[in-house]
């Protein structure tokens, strides 16, 4: 049987790269995108620890979870296309007209 | 492994049913009318608050109090915290209903939908001020994000509006899946989301578990600091507070404020609260940068929305500082200074509201010079909301303060309390350039003539009066917060 | 007989009816005024102010007529604080103490009122004014009777705010604007001390498991509190340091006296009742009602004294150089001051109260007589430019010289006893270099005084003859007022008649039931030649004083040309003296903090753009707040704070702009990194 370890490990590593992709990448969709996998990543940790605990209810919790990404990707391509609309960009380095 | 007994108390749903269903239907009705008669939305999702304030306030309800909680499963618990936070969180939201129209009509903006919004808002915040499980605390905190990233960026035609959306709506979806993964974490150290549960495996003392939950707590507390505008997790508030439309923005700061300390309060306080060393110092280390950071800050501000958005990261550290304490002291200081902060915060978002104009949204320090000459009553409101911010007596703010300082001694954090006194006296200084600007600068330009509406006047009174009322016999309030903050350990 | 119990349910009126005709006066008066002209105003304000005035007579001659260990008044209106068994009542305690100072605060107050009547007839600001004047009262009163610290601190707030409004009432200038902004933020530094003072106070009770703030229970618990520490020091010691730190802002001493001299931008009638007679002895007044912390500390007492020694001579010798008539009076205000710190500081608080009353009625007669000069002159306020005023001015000239023969300490006019007293008290304590020093005071302040009589009202007129043509008597709702503080000035004194002269000291028998007593350092001396030492002291000060003025008149009035060829020949230090001298510590304070703090921050600029724009954004972040905070003190403690804070808040708004640029993805990043940072301090907490 694999080790919990490595199921975590493996969850630890998409968790990084979904961050560097949301810290890297400039376009909104994409930053959007690595959130998902940032979200994917704990999904995966979820599942792996309820298997260890031989415990139903961290896989229902991924369902929650997923329920909610959903919700998500809904409201934030609504949000992106306005952008969009707004200004014919969706990188965001140009969004930058409030700072100080 | 034995679990405590599971109450199913259907009582417990009610508020969350009310406003989720009354949500709905709100949603549907301005659908029908296809969104023409704005006012009739407004007028039905007050109702729908209405309708839950009374639930809560209504002596033939069965009581929720400290000694006497109801729980919904182990999910939700109607107990003092939750009613308290949720109250606070239905007023602003019935301020935010009473400003919206005539600001989105000055703007004009058509849609009817932002009423809806601010119920799902509300009983997202409802969810997280109840929610006793880390999972359906994060279901409450999506419900109320979403409905809230939607409010920001509510004016699609305008540039400020939709970036201020987009930025708040990334930072906020990587702050939750922060949070999100250390909810994993939890569910790994503990074998359950369940507060009492991660409690009582944290009692264990087992190295893999308390090893596990620290990583968890981490992640949880950047997650958390997020909502608060916790510094260094600040930056998208000034951006998405200037953004934003100004009620929209009075919402966010009082009521997501307030709804995401109840959630700080019910996971350190609940899930940690026998663990104190593991989180007290990064709590202190994070009010002492917010309050530090947040007034410099603010003193800058030309802009008046940046400059109190600057003032409520501030107003977090203070919060962060009560939360820091620990002990009842420090939660009842907590929720007290909540309810003072809105009254005082929610009045001058309103005055702003009811100055601005068209365009001109951003009001910035220029344009309120000699306010006074034209509309002494709004320049006294903003006056007085202003001095609450500040802390003068007699005002609900002072007292906030106190307690919060109180707190803080108590708990023998001495660097705190010193830090909330400098940096309270700081503060006086951009808050009284705005009070110095109304009274004592000749007016720079022509304002509008035409007067406040019925809500946004009825929504600067009832903070004014607050402000007073709290400030002059606080015990009123207090009692309440005190009661509230018993449950906790 | 009068009824204690009504006249204790008629105290809250002492305060409020001020507080009812400053709102009356913000938001009706100005209408009523449009069709009933200035009588709608002041007739209100006036009233408003004889009503206190009255039930502090009801309630002061209760007092008398109660036997003296049960002298006290109390009203407790409602409970303001209450958490746990530490409860705060508003609750208002009128005591002999209160009851000089309700006395002389509404009785003052009500002559100012008066007095402005004619000084303001003509400003457009006139309800405003009046407004202003009553709330300022309302908080004096306040803080006057309340029977707790935080009730007195609401007070101590509420002058400093209505002080920072009515210096500057005229704020279309920006001096005046900036004047009352040094003044409040200068006070809000000595608050910090009140605030602290509260804290320890709070804290010992608390330890001693009975938290309270009150004064009467206080009192009572401060044996207890004597062996009590805070950070290492007793608590009496920490406690009456912080109060008297509070006590130098509101009051005028050394570090904090600088806001007082720029404070004379403000009306006339203001600088008199607020600036002269009123609530600069608001810290006399604190450490009289604490006066039981004093007692117990006695290294914190001598402190005091020399502070105060310091500034009353200080101010003494830069009132010798003023040439505008307010700002002699306003040094001189300073340099009395002392004189009542330093009564307080070698333990007689009484003697310190009987100069604060004297004190109020000869400086607000000066102030008043000045006023009416100023008016004369058209708004003049150099004395090189008047001369002569005593033909034209003849009330005027006939009480100012009683305010000042009073300030310059002849004898048996008011002044001369109350200073009397407290030299001989620092005398009889054993403090001879604080004695010198205040006998040498007493030599320049006689000195002054009468150069500036000689210079304004004697000679001939150096204005010019426009305005000699101009010159006229003032009003009836002036002079009168002038008369009625002269002839106070003349009674007064006699309260304290000095035991010498065979009279009994009624104002330390009527008072000192209310404050502490040092406990006798020294030995008991004989009673005979303690009175014998006393009538010697005396006649050494008349001696002094009549060698000032004599010396003054000499210079300045018999023959001028002495004190020009006096400053000819010592062209240098006359410069200095009448130049940069005055605004020494202003001078000081912007060498030792507002440079070295502008030049770290400009350091820190090129190091932040150079160096740490490639780290992360925690370190500049915190650079920015150290470049920022310096800024703030720069700002608080300093003269030129505009120009400076202008130039400053730019340069901080472009390091500001660095972090907070607008890009969401250095928003991301700071957001990982600070996840990174409680990661790692969650690891070293374990």
């Amino acid at each position: 049987m694999i080790p919990l370890a490595h199921y975590i490990g493996l969850s630890a590593m998409l968790f990084a790269i979904g961050a560097a992709g949301v810290l890297v990448r400039r376009n909104a969709l994409i930053v959007f995108m690595s959130v998902e996998l940032m979200l994917n990543a704990s999904h995966l940790g979820l599942v792996a620890f309820s298997r260890f605990r031989e415990a139903l209810d961290g896989q229902v919790l991924v369902f929650f979870g997923m329920t909610v990404a959903a919700a998500e990707v809904a409201v934030g391509l609504a949000i992106i296309i306005a952008v969009f609309r707004s200004r014919k960009t969706v990188n965001i380095d140009e969004l930058r007209s409030l700072n100080g | 492994m034995h679990f405590p007994p599971v109450q199913f108390d259907w009582i417990a749903a009610v508020p969350m049913t009310l406003l989720s269903v009354g949500g709905l239907g709100v949603l549907l009705l301005d659908a029908k009318g296809k969104g023409r008669n704005p006012l009739v939305s407004a007028g039905a999702a007050a109702a729908v608050l209405v309708a839950t304030l009374l639930w809560f306030v209504h002596p033939l309800v069965p009581h929720a109090t400290a000694a006497d909680a109801r729980s919904f499963t182990s999910m939700l618990t109607v107990d003092g915290l939750g009613v308290f936070v949720t109250v606070v969180c239905i007023l602003t939201g019935l301020g935010t209903l009473a400003l919206a129209p005539s600001y989105m009509a000055r703007e004009g903006v058509k849609a009817g939908e932002i009423y809806p919004l601010v119920v799902f808002a509300v009983a997202g915040m409802s969810v997280l001020a109840m929610g006793t499980d880390l999972m359906v605390l994060f279901l409450g905190l999506e419900i109320m994000s979403l409905a809230v990233y939607v409010l920001a960026g509510y004016q699609r035609t305008v540039d400020g509006s939709v970036e201020a959306a987009l930025k708040y709506f990334l930072l906020g979806a990587f702050a939750s899946a922060i949070f999100l993964y250390g909810i994993t974490f939890m569910y790994g150290a503990a074998g359950s989301v369940r507060l009492d549960l991660v409690a009582r495996a944290l009692a264990s003392d087992n190295p893999n578990t308390v090893r596990l939950a620290q990583i968890g707590l981490a992640l949880l507390l950047a997650g958390l600091g997020f909502k608060i505008a916790a510094v260094p997790f600040h930056l998208w508030t000034p951006d998405v507070y200037q953004g934003a439309p100004t009620p929209v923005t009075a919402f966010m700061s009082s009521a997501v404020k307030a709804a995401a300390f109840a959630l700080a309060l019910r996971i350190l306080r609940v899930g940690f609260g026998a663990h104190p060393m593991l989180w007290t110092e990064a709590v202190k280390w994070l009010a002492i940068a917010t309050m530090v950071v947040g007034n410099l800050a603010a003193l800058v501000q030309r802009d008046l929305k940046r400059m109190l958005a600057y003032s409520s990261i501030a107003h977090s550290g203070y919060l962060l500082a009560g939360v820091a304490a620990g002990h009842p002291a420090g939660t009842s200081a907590v929720l007290f200074y909540l309810a003072a902060y809105l009254a005082g915060n929610l009045g001058a978002f309103a005055v702003l509201v009811a100055i601005g104009e068209k365009g001109d949204r951003n009001l910035n320090l220029d344009d309120i010079a000699g306010l006074y000459k034209t509309h002494p009553g709004l320049a006294f409101a903003l006056s007085a909301c202003l001095l609450s911010l500040a802390g003068i007596p007699p005002t609900a703010g002072f007292f906030g303060k106190f307690l919060v300082f109180n707190a803080a001694v108590k708990a023998h954090m001495i660097g705190p309390a010193v830090l909330i006194a400098l940096t309270s006296a700081l503060s006086l200084g951009y808050y009284l350039t705005v009070i110095v600007k109304m009274y004592m600068a000749e007016p720079a330009r022509e304002y509008i003539t035409e007067p406040p509406t019925v809500g946004v006047r009825l929504v600067v009174v009832a903070s004014v009066a607050s402000v007073f009322v709290l400030g002059i016999l606080p015990s009123l309030v207090q009692g309440l917060a005190e009661q509230a903050a018993i449950p906790l350990p | 007989m009068i009824d204690p119990h009504t006249i204790g349910s008629l105290l809250c009126l002492i305060p409020l009816a001020p507080l009812l005709g400053a709102t009356y006066n913000a938001f009706i008066g100005r209408r009523v005024a449009k069709s009933m002209g200035h009588l709608a105003v002041h007739g209100v304000a006036c009233a408003a102010v004889a009503v206190s005035l009255l039930v502090s007579v009801a309630g002061f001659a209760c007092l008398v007529s109660m036997p003296v260990e049960a002298r006290e008044l109390r009203q407790t209106l409602f409970s303001w604080i209450h958490v746990g068994s530490f409860d705060v009542p508003i609750e208002l305690v009128f005591d002999p103490l209160s009851a000089v100072m309700c006395l002389v605060v509404t009785g003052i107050g009500l002559l100012i009122h008066v007095y402005s009547i004619g000084y303001m007839h003509d400003d457009p600001g006139y309800p405003r004014f009046f407004c202003y004047l009553n709330l300022f009262l309302f908080a004096m009163l306040t803080l006057v009777l309340g029977g707790s610290l935080p009730l007195v601190f609401i007070g101590w707030e509420g002058v400093g705010l209505c002080s920072f409004l009515l210096i500057g009432f005229w704020f279309a200038e920006s001096k005046n604007a900036a004047a009352a902004t040094k003044a409040f933020l200068v006070n809000r530094v000595g608050d910090l001390g009140f605030l602290a003072g509260m804290v320890v106070v709070f804290s010992a009770t608390l330890r001693i498991g009975s938290p309270t703030l009150s004064f009467s229970v206080l009192r009572d618990l401060a044996p207890r509190l004597q062996d009590a520490s805070f950070l290492g020091a007793a608590v009496p010691v920490v406690a009456a340091a912080c109060f008297f730190f509070a006590a130098t802002g509101k009051s005028a001493q050394i570090p904090l006296f600088v806001w007082l001299p720029d404070a004379m931008a403000g009306p006339t009638p203001v600088s008199a009742l607020i600036h002269a007679a009123t609530m600069v002895t608001a810290g006399v007044y604190l450490l009289c009602r604490t006066s039981f912390l004093y007692v117990m500390a006695p290294d914190v007492g001598a402190v005091v004294a020399l502070v105060a020694g310091l500034t009353a001579c200080f101010a003494a010798t830069v009132a010798l150089f003023q040439h505008d008539i307010k700002k002699v009076l306003a040094y001189s205000t300073v340099s009395q001051l002392g004189y009542m710190f330093l009564g307080c500081g070698v333990g007689a608080f009484g003697a310190g109260l009987f100069h604060v009353v004297t004190h109020a009625f000869f400086k607000a007669l000066l102030f008043l007589g000045a006023g009416s000069v100023i008016h004369a002159m058209g708004g003049e306020q150099d004395v090189r430019q008047m001369g002569g005023l005593r033909k034209a001015l003849p009330v005027t000239t006939a009480t100012f010289l009683v305010g000042i023969l009073s300030l310059g300490g002849f004898p048996l006019l008011a002044g001369f006893f109350s200073k009397d007293v407290v030299l001989w008290r620092v005398l009889a304590s054993g403090h001879g270099f604080l004695y010198g020093l205040a006998l040498l005071t007493s030599a320049l302040t006689a000195f002054y005084s009468i150069r500036l009589a000689v210079l304004t009202f004697g000679g001939a007129f150096r204005g010019g003859h426009e305005r000699e043509h101009h010159l006229h008597e003032s009003p009836r709702s002036m002079t009168v007022p002038l008369v009625l503080l002269a002839v106070g000035c003349i009674v007064v004194g006699w309260l304290a008649g000095p035991t010498w002269l065979g009279l009994i000291d009624r104002f330390a028998a009527w008072v000192e039931p209310a404050l502490a007593v040092m406990p006798q350092v020294h030995e008991h001396v004989d009673a005979e030649v303690e009175e014998r030492a006393e009538i010697v002291a005396t006649c050494v000060a008349v001696v002094v004083g009549l060698a000032g003025m004599g010396g003054a008149w000499v210079m300045f009035g018999w023959a001028p040309g002495v004190a020009r060829a006096l400053a000819d020949r010592l062209p240098v230090l006359h410069g200095y003296l009448a130049g940069r001298y005055r605004s020494v510590f202003d001078d000081v304070y912007d060498r030792c903090i507002v440079r070295p703090l502008l030049a770290a921050t400009r350091a820190l600029a090129t190091f932040d753009q150079k160096v740490v724009d490639g780290l992360v954004n925690g370190a500049a972040a915190l650079i920015r707040l150290l470049s920022r905070s310096s800024g703030w003190f720069d700002g608080t403690l300093v003269d030129g704070f505009f120009q400076r804070c202008a130039d400053l808040a730019r340069a901080l708004g472009r390091a500001m702009a660095s972090v907070q640029n607008g890009r969401i993805q250095s928003y991301l990043m700071t957001l990982g990194w600070a996840l990174a940072v409680v990661l790692l301090l969650l690891e070293f907490v374990r």
